[in-house]
């Protein structure tokens, strides 16, 4: 695979970079569908209009942070708050930005914008790797396009498949439980040793001790108290 | 009313952060001690925003054998880390769910 992209490189223009970007993102969709599908199940189930759903998805194009703002708005949480969370919940697209933005010195202000505008996780991930593999190459925002269409034309169709598909399924399946899960399931890869096992449960009890501070602020207070257990436990690395 | 203005502000948020080295900042560096906190984020939050819809009902705290979600959850947690398959441990999870709920009547 590495080398069947080096050759590929050594000889190519910006038309076979946007492919090989494109052709490299292809199985990550396999993880992109069911998600974008979950959004439009909870979308529709939160009772949304087809237009509320599509332009948020536009709009914001941050699953996660949609997702959680679906779910503390349902919870009648406060603006703030909501708000306050979903900017927290996905700071690590700051990191993002931080490590890819010399990358992207030398563009145009226009492609700058239409760069960051879809600088999602699956994008970053590949666009940095194919960075450091070839530093120097004069077609990086190609690579980067090349991987994102892609991504956002499996991600706006599972939005809508699943938008259809949630108003013609049951309440009785309790498929609000969906959402929990699905951030449970993220927190497993992003272990990366004890210091995060425990900032994690730290986190977890912390949430159920301070659950009846008022407008939910207690998310705050036990994320807060996570990443400083979190902090102090990982020493100086 | 209060959707839009969350549409709004949490999408113009997440523009700036995405843009924020890209286009004002190309030349700051982050201190150390940001950075460092940053990784703990996601391992924090989730888990924050989660254990009250797991481990409470009606709001009361419910740590009994009859809060199925519990069990839900932590099967899904040990799907999610031995096969990293995002959907495989959602769908396990609910499996699970609906036979505690099944069983419990």
């Amino acid at each position: 695979m590495t080398t069947d992209i080096k050759s590929i490189n050594q000889v190519a223009t910006a038309r076979e970079t946007f492919f090989l970007g494109f052709r490299t993102v292809l199985p990550i969709l396999v993880g992109v569908v069911p998600f974008g599908m979950i959004m439009g199940v909870v979308s529709a189930e939160g009772n949304l209009t087809t237009f509320q759903t599509f332009f948020r998805a536009a709009f914001v194009f941050a699953g996660v942070s949609e997702l959680v703002m679906l779910d503390l708005l349902a919870q009648g949480t406060t603006i703030w708050i909501i708000v306050l969370s979903a900017f927290v919940i996905n700071l690590r697209q700051l990191i993002y930005s931080a490590s890819i933005g010399e990358h992207y010195n030398d563009q145009p202000l226009g492609w700058k914008l239409l760069l960051s505008y879809t600088l999602v996780d699956q994008v970053f991930a590949l666009s940095s790797q194919y960075f450091d593999e070839y530093p120097s190459s004069p077609f990086k925002r190609q690579y980067h396009l090349g991987t994102a269409v892609p991504i956002a034309v499996a991600w706006f169709s599972a939005i809508v498949t699943g938008y259809f598909l949630g108003a013609v399924i049951p309440d009785n399946l309790s498929l609000d439980f969906v959402v929990p899960l699905m951030f449970l399931s993220l927190v497993p890869p992003a272990i990366k040793g004890y210091s995060y096992i425990a900032a994690a449960l730290v986190s977890a009890v912390a949430a159920l001790l301070a659950f009846g501070l008022p407008n939910n602020l207690g998310l705050m207070v036990a994320t807060f108290s996570g990443i400083l257990v979190g902090y102090l436990l990982e020493g100086d690395a | 009313m209060k959707y839009w203005i969350l549409v709004l502000m949490i999408g113009s948020f997440t523009y700036l952060k995405r843009a924020s080295f890209i286009i004002f900042l190309s030349d700051w560096e982050m201190p150390k001690w940001m950075r460092k906190s940053l990784r703990f984020v996601p391992v924090t939050i989730f888990p924050a925003l989660v254990s009250p819809l797991i481990f409470m009902t009606d709001g009361q705290i419910d740590i009994t054998p009859t809060n199925v979600k519990i069990l839900s959850a932590l099967i899904t947690l040990i799907v999610a880390s031995r096969f990293g398959n995002l959907l495989l441990s959602i769908l396990v999870g609910m499996m699970i769910l609906w036979a505690g709920q099944w069983v419990l009547g």
